[in-house]
């Protein structure tokens, strides 16, 4: 159960269209229920209650405590990081040190996943200022966009695979 | 009347939003995509209504309120796809390191070959980043939010379309490295398409995007007056 979601939540964020039903069998070190069909769809949310919708609204009052903390302490610090990246390390560590059991956060970071796009897109508006600039130079904008992807999944997946060849792992 | 305004623009985003998901349930497809579809939408209304963007501020400043609480709940999959790590910890490390520099060294050249501007050339060092950090790092960076989002997400639509048939291309048919190379460079979209390559990849995909988060924040403000 405490597995539930990995996949699945990170597979509907940034506007990943529906997947299909998952592959079947899990292995060891992935996390246990994720061998679950993975569908993503809004259906697919339960219907709440009015003690879900309680908890929900506390778990993300949780979330945003620690979002906040996560921007103190870097201003405290003076690290050049974003707020919430710091608060999303504090968390793991909260986690991986057992102070906050996972299902703590079970329900709003399912929410937050399914809908992560809704809270960019405010963001994106701005493109309104910038299309004709970005409609001008699309083309090469384009260009830089994908020689980069293409230098970057080839860097990473020869590397990783290299490596883990030599460590004789799959 | 700014108050108007302000539900108007919280109305209008909100509303495409709902669209979108209708619309990417029916016909999936990048364009149908609740970001590309909803900013498409939400910008041609505010534009047709004549709303311009600063009528729309405070409404951003509203919408995006949980953007924090969302990316602090990224450590969730991390969490749970943690001993997937530790097991590969040094070829997952590696190659989401040499990969995350390897594509931002790439396009901050390429743009500046090309003669962009200062800003544009910042935004796109850190297109590989997920969205929510993204745009808060663009701020630290000088860069323009905006632009950011946009790159990220063409970036996000490159790696889906062209990121297996490239990685078959290349030979690399590991699913940790294909899963990893999808995490890193193409973040969340990238993620979904992992996973449905294999279990084992939508997993290390989730860390990869979550880690490479984190290293492209700690990375970006010191590389980039170097490059």
């Amino acid at each position: 159960m405490f597995g539930g979601k990995s996949v699945s939540e990170v597979a509907a964020l940034e506007g990943a269209a529906q997947i299909g039903s998952g592959p079947a069998s899990s292995g060891g070190l992935i996390a246990p229920a994720a061998a679950e069909p993975f569908v993503v769809s809004p259906r697919a949310a339960p219907r709440l209650s009015a003690m879900d919708c309680v908890l929900l609204i506390l778990e993300l009052g949780g979330l945003w405590a620690l979002n906040q903390v996560g921007y103190l302490l870097v201003a405290r610090m003076h690290v050049p990081l974003p707020g919430n990246v710091a608060g999303m390390l504090l968390l793991f560590t909260l986690l991986c040190t057992g102070v906050v059991p996972v299902r703590l956060f079970e329900r709003s970071s399912a929410l937050l996943g399914r809908h992560l796009p809704f809270f960019f897109v405010p963001f994106a508006v701005g493109l309104m200022d910038l299309g004709g600039q970005i409609v001008s130079q699309g083309w090469m904008l384009l260009l830089v966009l994908v020689a980069s992807a293409a230098v970057g999944l080839c860097v990473t997946g020869w590397v990783a695979q290299l490596l883990s060849r030599v460590k004789g792992q799959p | 009347m700014k108050l108007a305004l302000t539900l108007y623009g919280i109305a209008v985003t909100t509303a495409m939003y709902a669209v979108s998901r209708r619309l990417s349930r029916r016909w999936p497809s990048p364009f149908t995509s609740p970001v590309f579809f909803t900013t498409l939408a939400t910008v041609l209304v505010l534009a047709l209504s004549r709303v311009h963007l600063s009528d729309y501020a405070q409404a951003k400043e509203i919408l995006t309120f949980l953007l924090g609480p969302a990316t602090v709940a990224l450590a969730l999959p991390l969490y749970r796809n943690r001993r997937l790590l530790t097991a590969n910890l040094v070829p997952a490390l590696a190659g989401l390191i040499a990969g995350a520099i390897g594509t931002m060294v790439t396009a901050v050249a390429l743009a500046k070959a090309l003669g962009f501007s200062r800003t544009i050339v910042a935004s796109i060092s850190i297109k590989s980043v997920t969205a929510p950090v993204a745009v808060e790092l663009a701020g630290i960076i000088q860069a323009d939010p905006a632009l950011t989002v946009a790159f990220v997400i063409v970036t996000g639509m490159v790696g889906v379309m062209l990121g297996p048939w490239l990685l078959d291309r290349a030979g690399i048919r590991s699913p940790l490295a294909r899963g990893l190379a999808l995490g890193t460079i193409s973040h969340g979209q990238g993620t979904a398409q992992a996973a449905l390559e294999s279990e084992l990849s939508g997993a290390i995909a989730s860390i990869a995007l979550g880690i490479a988060a984190v290293f492209t924040s700690l990375a970006a403000p010191r590389l980039l007056p170097y490059l």
